[in-house]
């Protein structure tokens, strides 16, 4: 359930080429096509962006796409997420699979729309944040609903902190992908679609979807997280500033928390500020920084401001862990003060990722569980921290490739694709 | 590192499902797959001489809706098509055709715009041996009943239309699509979307009509009142909006015509309340086809109607030279770009609460998109056969679709400011008319170039 | 009986659009749908879900939910603004009736945003 060639991106040149996704399909769908690439591509020490088979469709929580790279952190490959709509848009970009080499001699951003390879001038916002970044790039293009994946300031910087951003939210970059866009004066890649995804039986998926939603969890919140981990109650601690709970693209849970602390929680209309807060998209950042004692609000901020500045929330956090404010007034101080000295990770876990994976999920089941979770959700296009927590039947999930595309997928296949 | 290099590679891709059309499927895709066009395609493809040449008209007046009959001409074979506007019309340009459609939008525009001259050359045409066929406005153009100025010269059917009347009452919705003037008088329209045809005393027999009673879309076109017809109004469906009561608006229909037709010398003349050719309604659009057929096989052989252009495998510049090939798909490479840049536009205006009013017609933010799907979907043709294109008539459509993404996304920025958007919108909906007329002139060129490659 | 919309019950998560989408399409996208997110506001959450009918449009608005006849939003000319006003192009809401099922953007929703009434 793939539309659209993969993708070919030379940066040194400024050119991009495209070619049959059937010449690469040998490495089998999601991740594993991605792994494959940046192997076939692996002596330019590419970044590769796809999505997963199921990607972008009523499958639960298939929201999933990815970047693949060398981690600056650790030299070597990497998998970070592409949660919220952006793994879905890369679904419908009409790219299959996207390959970035090279390094370009000015700051430039992709934009890919429809199947259409665009290499856009990036001058303009090279320094900017996050925020400003996406605000400008849909602005430019005249749409907002443009999903933009971006290098902020700390990873222009190639800061140890640094992780892409998803819009506006930061995003579960670990690896410091985001550095490595940066180091290629990519500032951002920028993705909108309006294509159609069509399943080998359509009836047959539809309606197999359909049965395994009607008997998904659906409670809002960080609480099933914290719940599983052990952990404090961090929708308590948001609450106050709660507006509304978020999902990613076609995810019963809403594992995204949008918090505004600019207006009163209670504004609806639109009329209010233009920024009046933050989706808290990552329960480690908070998990971290309510167990460091913050106030809710000030921590808020400080996520706002790693979301901002493209630093990854979870070391950023567990850094500012240690120093707790209770005023935002001092919140963009200490961000701008920190270091990286922390490593990823969940407070009440000693994982840390495993193999191609960082911390982004949170170290529920066990490690075989939480290892085989990313195997599946990575081909797929599946959310692993959906897998682990919903109780999904993973053998009705891989039953789904059948009607998708006509090819039966198993465990045993699925070893194989991505030992 | 991780075990990647140990990694075995399965045997996946080769079967994985890759969709190449992203627009090829869906409603639309299933409806031009429908057999029901075969019957159609074989006698069009058998004509031979006969086979049509096809004259659309897109000048002044003409909304978004003649597209629809690029949809129909392309499912029925009939690919000798060309774009015409009031100009053509007054200038003897309908001589080169034999068949003439005329679909919706502003019907005062049209008349002002043809003038009697038009008028004249419109009766020309059928008496010659032309088959004329009117949707909607180009429906209440030539009914006879229709006979205010400036409308009173264009009179080649029979019929009256009886959605008149002098202080209709208030609707119950769709307030912007329900009246338009009419002398002292006001057309109304009781019932917009999804209506139930029954064929008439000129229809029985017809294809079509063989399981039953087919649907077709009103979007404001005439209820007729006539001694005879091709399709009569037999009920209305759930999938409409009643601007009456429903009870009364079925009243109103209830056994008027939908479909009228004359015989003038050796041509045919239809009005069509309805839009027979609407891409999503096939029943209708064979409906529209037989006639079309009947038309062929019955006008006589000496009334000189023109046929169509034989079909040639030979384009008229011949084959490219390799680097005129390599400008042709840059400049194929641009147009898709733009056309894509400009849909996205035109997606997220789809939501704004904007409309405008051109002349009397209502147009809506997502006629947009409409204009630039009939390129978009279009566009892998045009690139499976750039050998047979030449630059410089890719060059005007790229400089086109460029403009039509800067108007689109200035637009935009103008709604967003809360400031007039009328004149921009005008100016970009004018430019796209344009443009795709262009661009499906080039597109059925190719085709018709290409049916020699089929036989 | 028609689809409506407890607005701040929904999360995002466009089940409901790529149901609906399915349904007219049997393919999944978000072009086509009778049922629509409107999520052009991101840094502000301001996210409405709009139900298209033959005569009307269900606004699911955070600030209030209402039914506003077409041709009722704008008349023309002037300015956007937050609300929202559909394609008319797109398929009116049948009910998903034309193929014998209940609503599937009500049975799809996760969080019970929207209902039948």
């Amino acid at each position: 359930m793939y539309y659209g060639d993969t993708l070919l991106v030379n940066l040194d040149t400024g050119t991009t080429e495209q070619f049959s996704f059937d010449e690469v399909g040998v490495f089998g769908p999601g991740l594993a096509a991605g792994i494959g690439l940046y192997e076939k591509y692996g002596d330019a020490d590419p970044l590769v962006i796809g999505s997963g088979l199921l990607t972008g469709t009523t499958a639960p929580a298939s929201c999933l796409g990815f970047v693949v790279g060398k981690s600056p952190l650790t030299g070597e490959v990497a998998v970070s997420p592409l949660g919220l709509y952006a793994g879905a848009e890369v679904k419908l970009s009409g790219f299959a699979m996207i390959v970035i080499r090279g390094t370009s001699d000015k700051p430039v951003y992709l934009w890919l729309h429809d199947g259409v390879a665009d290499i856009q001038d990036a001058s303009a916002l090279w320094g900017r944040d996050n925020w400003e970044t996406t605000d400008a790039i849909r602005q430019e293009m005249g749409e907002g609903l443009i999903q933009v994946i971006s290098a902020g300031p700390a990873c222009e910087e190639g800061s140890r902190l640094a992780s892409f951003s998803i819009d506006y939210w930061g995003s579960g970059d670990t690896a410091g992908l985001g550095a490595a866009m940066g180091a290629r004066k990519l500032k951002a890649v920028a993705l909108r679609g309006l294509g159609m995804l069509d399943p080998e039986d359509p009836e047959a998926y539809y309606e197999a979807t359909m049965e395994m939603l009607a008997g998904s969890p659906a409670e809002p919140g960080f609480g099933r997280l914290s719940k599983g981990l052990g952990a404090g109650d961090v929708d308590g601690w948001l609450k106050p500033m709660v507006h509304r709970y978020r999902s990613c693209f076609a995810c019963p849970a809403a594992c995204n928390t949008f918090v505004k602390y600019n207006e009163p929680a209670s504004v609806l209309a639109p009329d209010g500020v233009d920024e009046p807060g933050v989706m808290v998209t990552s329960a480690a950042a908070a998990l971290w920084l309510m167990g460091g004692g913050w106030e809710a609000e000030p921590a808020c901020r400080a996520m706002e401001a790693m979301a901002r500045a493209g630093i990854d929330q979870v070391r950023g956090a567990r850094e500012l862990a240690e120093k707790p404010l209770k005023d935002p007034a001092g919140v963009a101080a200490a961000v701008s003060a920190l270091t990286g000295s922390a490593a990823a990770g969940w407070p009440s876990s000693d994982r840390v990722g495993s193999g191609l994976f960082g911390p982004w999920v949170p170290p529920l089941g066990s490690p075989d569980e939480w290892m085989e979770a990313h195997r599946l959700g990575y081909l797929l296009g599946i959310c692993p921290t959906y897998l682990l927590t919903s109780g999904i039947d993973r053998g009705a999930l891989l039953g789904l490739c059948g009607p998708a595309s006509g090819v039966e997928l198993d465990t045993g296949r699925i070893a194989e694709m991505l030992p | 590192m991780h075990a990647l290099n140990s990694r075995q590679h399965c045997d996946w891709g080769q079967r994985v499902k890759l969709s190449d059309a992203p627009h090829g499927g869906g409603r639309l895709g299933r409806a031009a797959a429908d057999p029901a066009y075969l019957r159609y395609r074989r006698a069009f493809e058998a004509a031979g001489d006969a086979y049509p040449s096809v004259a659309v008209y897109v000048g002044a007046g003409a909304s978004h809706s003649w597209m629809w009959f690029a949809d129909l001409l392309e499912r029925l074979g009939l690919h000798d098509i060309a774009f015409v506007t009031e100009e053509e019309v007054t200038t003897e340009g309908l001589s080169r055709f034999g068949v003439l459609m005329v679909g919706g939008g502003d019907t005062y525009a049209m008349a002002e715009g043809m003038g009697p001259g038009g008028a004249g050359a419109l009766e020309g045409f059928v008496r010659s041996g032309g088959f004329y066929h009117g949707s909607c406005a180009g429906g209440y153009l030539v009914l006879r009943g229709v006979d205010r100025p400036p409308f009173t010269p264009f009179a080649l059917v029979d019929g009256e239309m009886v959605n008149v009347m002098g202080s209709p009452p208030e609707p119950r919705c769709l307030e912007h699509k329900y009246l338009a003037p009419y002398g002292p008088d006001w057309v109304f329209h009781p019932v917009y979307g999804e209506v139930v045809l029954g064929p008439g005393i000129e229809g029985r027999g017809f294809e079509c009509f063989a399981s039953g009673d087919i649907k077709a879309p009103l979007f404001g076109g005439p209820v007729i009142a006539s001694m005879s017809s091709v399709a009569d109004f037999t009920g209305v469906s759930d999938r409409a909006a009643f601007l009456w009561p429903r009870d009364e608006a079925e009243r109103l229909l209830e056994g008027r015509r939908a479909v009228v037709s004359a015989s003038l010398g050796g041509g045919t003349a239809v009005a069509s309340g309805p839009h027979l050719e609407h891409p999503l309604f096939v029943g209708a659009n064979t409906l529209l086809a037989e006639l079309l057929l009947r038309h062929l096989k019955e006008a006589p052989a000496d009334t000189g109607a023109p046929s169509g252009r034989a079909p040639s495998t030979t384009p008229p510049h011949g084959l490219n030279p390799t680097a005129a090939t390599a400008q042709v798909e840059t400049l194929l490479g641009e147009i898709r770009r733009q056309v894509s840049n400009a849909r996205i536009v035109g997606f997220g205006l789809e939501k704004m609460p904007i409309t405008w009013r051109i002349g009397v017609k209502v147009w809506e933010p997502e006629k947009i998109r409409t204009f630039l799907d009939y390129a978009w979907r279009r566009l892998p043709y045009l690139y499976a056969r750039a050998l047979y294109l030449d630059p410089a008539e890719l060059e005007p459509l790229a400089a086109g679709y460029a403009e039509v993404t800067r108007l689109a996304r200035s637009l935009k920025i103008t709604i967003e400011s809360d400031t007039d958007s009328q004149p921009e919108a005008q100016s970009l909906l004018t430019r796209l008319k344009e443009l795709t007329a262009s661009f499906l002139s080039l597109y059925f060129r190719l085709r018709l170039e290409a049916r020699g490659d089929h036989d | 009986m028609r689809v409506k919309v407890k607005p701040m019950d929904c999360t995002g998560c466009a089940l409901c659009e790529l149901a609906c989408g399915f349904h007219w399409d049997e393919a999944f996208s978000l072009i086509s749908a009778s049922i629509m997110q409107y999520r052009a506001e991101e840094k502000k959450d301001y996210l409405g879900i709009i139900v298209k009918t033959e005569e009307d449009l269900f606004l699911g608005r955070p600030e209030g939910a209402e039914a506003v006849k077409l041709g009722e939003l704008q008349k023309g000319g002037g300015g956007g603004g937050a609300s929202a006003k559909p394609i008319l192009i797109r398929e009116a809401c049948d009910m998903c009736e034309s193929v014998g099922k209940d609503p599937q953007c009500v049975a799809i929703c996760p969080h019970d945003a929207l209902y039948v009434e």
